[in-house]
């Protein structure tokens, strides 16, 4: 399965998109780690077997499968792309509502305009003859795999393929910690997989003996966050990425509709469209192009980020109230962006406002933690669940009161970020952007 | 050598955050009805299932839905739906000026009746959706026999498992199961 063409593309797929232009050795490709995530799989199983699951050999290695075969559907710099994507074909299924028009019938090929990874994915398992192979000679139907890594059916094990603590995010925060140089996976992974337990309604959760194990993956995995993928000039090379794309979607250099992409599938060409292929076409617009997409595309190649003109960043609780204050001080911002960009002569296209926040769990920015007992929803389901000995069921490990996510999980840390590409006969003048923007900002929290 | 001519086909007047498929997004729900609350489980529930059903025989907006314990699921259509709803917060006529292409309203027009619950079936409308959503994920994409899924549905979603024959009933009435 390693050796077919479509998993060796996962070589030149990286993990962390752009991260490398700010940590230099963080270029590891998705294929280190979906060989990662096949292990931990593993090594989750077979936890669960020595608890006293019975899984048989079978059901182990379609597991280690769907682990190793989870991201075969990545796009080239995956979440900037697949957003871009996403944006672009949206755009071509509306129109002006002032505009006249008749309804064309949409050919029922046409109607799924585009598919996500996982779509992608299953795509590749189904119809890529080499892959199909290899899973016809061991006597696996694709299905068996994809239904895991795609929920395509209610799984035995839900929560080790999505959740906060399955393999995918276990394996992505030691592999990334240790490529970036940064302190944040040195969780004890062994003691941690070694405590995964099945609570008594077949959902995945750890002993409680792990909890402080559990607290600083989660810990760990916050500060990653917020040091890689967070980083101030990885999310600016990011937002970069993905105008480009959008332009080379846009102007038909690219085309990832599901027509498109089915049949590379079908040709065997998919193995071709990785990293090197987009940053193909990104050259081609930096040499041949014009305009600001001219200058987004060498600012990617020649690692020129947009500056940080201002930021605010601060930890709130996850209200309602917060978030309504927020969205205020971001709304207020985009109004200020469309005056600079006036005041300065630099055209919007140049602006960037970033707006994020960052939780410790995977249970979403926008659910109070307050709400949390009367939430049953799949959102919440996917916190890390802590086995109760007493009754053999779980809780979510932000309603045990042992945990320090009982306090944390119910903070966010709060972002907004103003950046803007200046050309580089006025990269002398940035003091003076910066200066203007902040006087523009009557909010003593901005920095 | 060749000069490509770039032109930004993202023209703005004004920097605006709401990407291109929260338009899209707040457009198809409004098409089938669906208010783009979010308040509550309820609420999000509601959401989630529509778009699930709405995207079978409607346009595709791209969400792919997984199987989790309320039925098909998409965790990015769950981020998308926050950040619109924080932009309707801000704006609540943010796509005003726009519209779905024609095409797409005229099949989201269809299914929007089968989102009713029928006047048979005393089940609000998130259940209801919950019930339609389930079914039709077991069968057509779990692959599941009739047998199973009822049986899955009656151990899992007992409030609602009383009226899959009528979902079912629905379903094909919409020409949404084979």
């Amino acid at each position: 399965m390693i050796s077919t063409r479509a998993f060796q593309r996962l070589r030149n797929v990286k993990q962390l998109g752009l991260a490398h232009m700010v940590f230099p050795a963080a270029d590891y490709s998705r294929f280190s780690h979906s060989l990662g995530v096949c292990h931990v799989t593993q090594r989750i199983i077979r936890s669960l077997r020595r608890s006293g699951q019975a899984i048989e050999s079978d059901e182990e290695q379609r597991y280690r499968l769907a682990g190793l075969l989870h991201d075969i559907g990545h796009y080239p710099f995956s979440h900037a792309m697949e957003e871009a994507v996403h944006d672009h074909y949206s755009e071509l299924i509306t129109v002006d509502a002032a505009q006249p028009q008749e309804a064309v019938p949409v050919a029922e090929e046409d109607r799924v305009p585009w598919l996500n990874h996982e779509a992608v994915g299953k795509e590749v398992l189904t119809h890529d003859e080499e892959l199909l192979n290899v899973l016809n000679s061991a006597g696996i139907r694709p299905e068996e795999i994809f239904q895991i890594f795609a929920r395509e059916q209610p799984p035995r094990f839900a929560n080790l393929i999505s959740s906060d603590l399955d393999a995918d995010r276990i394996d992505y925060l030691l592999r990334t910690a240790h490529h970036t140089g940064l302190p944040y996976g040195a969780v004890d992974l062994g003691y941690l997989l070694g405590q995964v337990r099945v609570d008594n309604n077949g959902q995945i959760c750890i002993h409680p003996k792990a909890l402080r194990t559990a607290d600083h993956f989660l810990l760990g995995r916050y500060f990653d966050y917020q040091q890689v993928a967070f980083h101030k000039a990885v999310a600016a090379m990011e937002w970069l990425l993905k105008e480009v794309i959008k332009h080379l979607l846009s102007s038909g250099r690219l085309d990832c509709s599901t027509r498109a992409t089915r049949e590379r599938i079908a040709q065997g060409s998919w193995g071709s469209v990785d990293d090197p292929y987009l940053l193909g076409l990104i050259r081609d617009l930096a040499v041949n192009g014009a305009g600001t997409v001219k200058e987004m595309a060498e600012a990617i190649l020649y690692r020129r980020p947009p500056k940080l003109l201002a930021q605010l960043e601060y930890i709130d609780p996850r209200s309602v109230g917060a978030g309504r204050s927020f969205r205020d001080r971001r709304r207020r911002v985009n109004e200020l962006v469309g005056r600079w960009a006036e005041e300065l002569g630099l055209p919007l296209d140049r602006w960037y406002v970033r707006e994020g926040s960052l939780t410790m769990t995977k249970v979403g920015a926008n659910i109070p933690i307050s709400e949390l007992p009367q939430l049953d929803d799949d959102e919440t389901n996917q916190a890390i669940r802590v086995l109760n000995t007493r009754t053999g069921a779980s809780e979510r490990i932000m309603a045990d009161r042992r945990s320090l996510m009982h306090v944390l999980a119910d903070r966010a840390l709060y972002s907004l970020r103003i950046y803007a590409l200046i050309p580089a006969n006025r990269e002398a003048e940035l003091n003076e952007i910066r200066a203007h923007v902040h006087t523009g900002l009557d909010d003593d929290e901005w920095t | 050598m060749q000069q490509i001519e770039c032109v930004s086909v993202y023209p703005q007047q004004r920097y605006s955050r709401l990407e291109p498929k929260l338009v899209a997004l707040k457009l198809f729900l409004d098409a089938l009805g669906i208010p783009a609350d979010i308040d509550t489980v309820e609420d999000r529930k509601r959401v989630q299932k529509a778009v699930y059903l709405g995207q079978i025989s409607g346009p595709n907006l791209g969400y792919r839905f997984n199987w989790y314990h309320m039925g098909p699921y998409s965790p990015a259509l769950t981020r998308d739906y926050y950040e619109l709803a924080g932009e309707l917060e801000n704006d609540p006529e943010a796509v005003r000026d726009k519209s779905l292409r024609e095409s797409a309203l005229q099949r989201l027009r269809e299914t929007a009746d089968l989102l009713k619950p029928p006047p048979t079936v005393p089940l609000d409308q998130p259940d209801w959706l919950e019930l339609l959503a389930s079914y039709h994920f077991l069968r057509q994409i779990s692959h599941y026999s009739r047998a199973k899924a009822i049986a899955l549905l009656t151990e899992q979603k007992a409030h609602v498992a009383d009226y899959v024959a009528s979902a079912e009933a629905a379903l094909r009435a919409a020409r949404l199961l084979n």
